[in-house]
């Protein structure tokens, strides 16, 4: 019995590109693909949100941190939640590509308030 | 790859930055989100026309400029908008005509 076709960003793409640059290539392509389309947009809503008076880093720098850290992050991260939230681990790459540019300076906040959080519960347990 | 698509890929990396330096100078208290839209859908179909290969790189570009045109569409609604009007000399007082008075005075059309 033939399965559905898969419907994530991802697998649509890999067939747009198979009979454009081959077979082989394709699905590596397309994962890319789909992190750079979302990391762009993702840093457009990142910049948008973005204090320009307090924050010291420049756009371009905010966008070379955020393609390095996307880039580096997004595969790994979808492999980590994929299984616990039980789908597919290339429908979260659209996701979390576009989150992590996103939220952008508000991940120092986010990361201050969880060392916080886990410095606090180290106090209680001690 | 030849001049043609380096020459193309350069044009639309530059409307892309041009694209983010705008949206750095808004905000979102102060800016219209409508307008955020606009130059997101703009960003993200010039980027896009990078990224994918031919005919998806042209139907991409040609999305984002047909949807940032679409969204601005309410402003042109009742001709020129006011902020592109060519103003008159500072002794000469501004004319406007019936639509323009009506957008000025508001109310029902």
């Amino acid at each position: 019995m033939n399965q559905p076709p898969s419907l994530d960003l991802v697998s649509v793409m890999t067939v747009l590109l198979g009979s454009l640059i081959g077979q082989q290539l394709a699905p590596y392509a397309s994962a890319y693909l789909v992190i750079l389309l979302a990391w762009f947009g993702g840093v457009q809503i990142g910049v948008w949100r973005r204090d320009t008076l307090k924050t010291r880093m420049s756009t371009f720098s905010f966008v070379c941190v955020t393609l390095v850290l996307t880039l580096g992050v997004t595969g790994a991260a979808a492999a980590i939640l994929g299984p616990r939230l039980g789908v597919e681990n290339t429908w979260l790459l659209f996701p979390i590509a576009v989150i992590i540019p996103a939220v952008g300076d508000s991940w120092i906040d986010i990361a201050a308030w969880t060392w916080g959080l886990w410095k606090a519960r180290k106090e209680r347990e001690q | 790859m030849d001049l043609v698509h380096i020459l193309t890929t350069v044009i639309l990396a530059a409307g892309c930055w041009a694209v983010l330096c705008r949206i750095k100078s808004m905000h979102p208290r102060s800016t219209l989100p409508r307008v955020f839209w606009q130059h997101f859908a703009l960003g993200l179909g010039l980027f896009a026309g990078i990224l994918l290969p031919a005919a998806f790189g042209v139907l991409s570009v040609s999305a984002g400029v047909l949807l940032y045109l679409l969204l601005g569409m309410p402003r042109w609604r009742f001709g020129a908008p006011w902020d592109v009007l060519r103003l008159g000399r500072s002794d000469e007082p501004i004319t406007l005509d019936p639509k323009q008075w009506g957008r000025v005075q508001g109310g029902k059309k």
